[in-house]
């Protein structure tokens, strides 16, 4: 199995598209941290204008803590994209250039391959996730500096700087969890399908329209929205929170689980019982 | 009758005006009081109670160099309240007013000011001077900020400097927009009302000052 995984993550390594992920996060922070270098002052003024109506505001606002908080966000629709792309490809992209039907002929069980593509998409997840992370805070550390994190979220809430390290640390590891949801949904799909652009484009067109459908229709879905997978992706946020709501991340963190045993289930019967004909 | 009417009023107007000229010169020993003050630096902890807002106790410095011109010097990120009242109460001080006196309560005069420019911020203010005179309460209601309030103690610091002060003012309730928070659950949440105006207070104690 270790051998399989280890295979999988060569060919993930060797191929072209596993960069574009990296480089996108690498240009994308770096032009957004650039962005709010030179006019972060102005953009953060409009958030915090009534504030500053009530309020004489002390200290530096605009620093690697805020910066890696507002990025975090990209979790709910840009990060997916990236790890689409990859873990999408994993069985379609085989399928349509003709290799599976070559590694189902080794002495490996369907659920072994299956298990081994899904191992090797998350371990690139997860490379991904702690990616954007050191970039958004080392970049973030030397342009502004660390200080205080300022929340908006449910009011005003204001963390010191020496109590944000753990509380990143744990929203990292949700995201990464989200993320895994992600990797686990695109495996899925890409069990059914022998074109790869199918498990990219359907993933991203399923989680745009859960989040369009669930935020807008909020008020509609609110007894099953904690339910729906998409509704976890901002659940990082709560590690933020003064007083954090430890059962709403037990309950976040179990539905999750529950999605990646379910998508990852479905895959692999689907897997066992497709007919390789290409 | 008519002559005792005539008397009468004069009688009155003239006390008033007396009583007026005296609470005018009380304040006026209390300008007198807040000018002394040389510049002079102290340690901070400032505490802020605001529906709203969550934050921990935060500690710094004030450097003081006058009532118009005070720096602080907070470690990380703090919320202070907007206008220094020092410097509110010397803009009134310092424009002319008329004072009048309320009476006594609980050993402290009370004085109502009244700006005589029309245009000014502050429409009125009421002051509890004790008898050392030193503001011990106060009440300002302003033009556009509402009303804010504030409660100082004073230690056995030199040049009778509070050692603390409260201030209480209003509010509005703060709702920022989902897409700039990314707080994207709020959608499913009961809209609060925006434009309420609630009570906040501000806690700030001074010591360890060096002058």
């Amino acid at each position: 199995m270790i051998q399989l995984t280890l295979i999988e993550l060569f060919k993930i390594i060797k191929r072209p598209r596993t960069y574009i992920g990296f480089l996108a996060i690498f240009l994308t922070v770096g032009a957004m941290q650039l962005a709010m270098f030179y006019e972060g002052e102005e953009l953060i003024s409009i958030a915090i204008q009534n504030l500053e109506n009530d309020f004489r505001l002390e200290g530096k606002i605009i620093n690697t803590n805020l910066m890696t908080y507002i990025l975090l966000n990209s979790l709910i629709i840009h990060i997916p994209i990236l790890i689409c792309l990859v873990t999408g490809d994993a069985i379609a992209g085989e399928a349509s250039s003709g290799t599976l039907r070559l590694i189902l002929q080794r002495p490996y069980t369907r659920n072994q391959i299956y298990l081994s593509k899904a191992l090797s998409g998350y371990l690139y997840t997860i490379s991904l996730v702690v990616f954007l992370a050191l970039m958004t805070y080392v970049l973030g550390y030397f342009l502004f500096g660390s200080g205080d994190l300022i929340v908006l979220r449910r009011g005003v809430t204001v963390l010191s700087s020496n109590d944000v390290g753990w509380r990143f640390f744990f929203a990292f590891c949700s995201g990464t969890l989200s993320m895994i949801v992600v990797a686990s949904l695109s495996m899925m799909i890409s069990s059914f399908v022998n074109n790869a652009i199918g498990p990219i484009v359907g993933t991203i067109s399923i989680i745009i329209g859960l989040n369009i459908i669930f935020t807008l229709g909020a008020p509609l879905f609110k007894d099953i929205i904690p339910y729906v997978f998409t509704s976890h992706f901002i659940k990082w946020q709560y590690f933020f929170d003064f007083e954090i709501e430890v059962e709403k991340l037990k309950l976040s963190f179990m539905v999750q689980l529950g999605y990646i045993f379910v998508f990852n289930a479905i895959g692999m019967y689907n897997f066992n019982r497709k007919d390789i004909l290409s | 009758m008519r002559i005792y009417s005539v008397l009468f009023l004069s009688v009155f107007t003239l006390a008033i005006y007396g009583q007026s000229i005296v609470a005018k010169n009380k304040i006026l020993l209390v300008k007198e009081k807040l000018e002394k003050v040389p510049p002079y630096n102290c340690d901070i902890k400032v505490n802020i109670d605001v529906s709203f807002i969550n934050i921990k106790e935060r500690t710094g410095k004030m450097i003081f160099k006058n009532p118009e011109d005070i720096d602080y010097k907070i470690k990380g990120f703090a919320f202070l309240p907007k206008n220094e009242m020092g410097a509110t109460t010397n803009d009134l001080f310092n424009s002319e007013f008329i004072a009048i006196s309320l009476g006594i309560e609980e050993g402290n005069e009370i004085i109502k000011v009244i700006p005589m420019d029309i245009n000014s911020e502050i429409v009125t203010g009421q002051f509890w001077i004790d008898s050392n005179n030193l503001i011990s309460k106060m009440i300002l209601i302003t033009k556009d900020k509402g009303s804010y309030s504030a409660e100082l103690n004073y230690g056995n610091t030199k040049y009778d400097l509070p050692s603390d002060i409260k201030i209480v003012f209003d509010v509005k309730n703060q709702k920022m927009p989902a897409l700039l928070t990314g707080d994207l659950e709020s959608y499913s949440e009961e809209i609060q009302d925006v434009n309420k105006v609630s009570k906040g207070s501000i806690k700030i104690k001074y010591f360890n000052h060096k002058f």
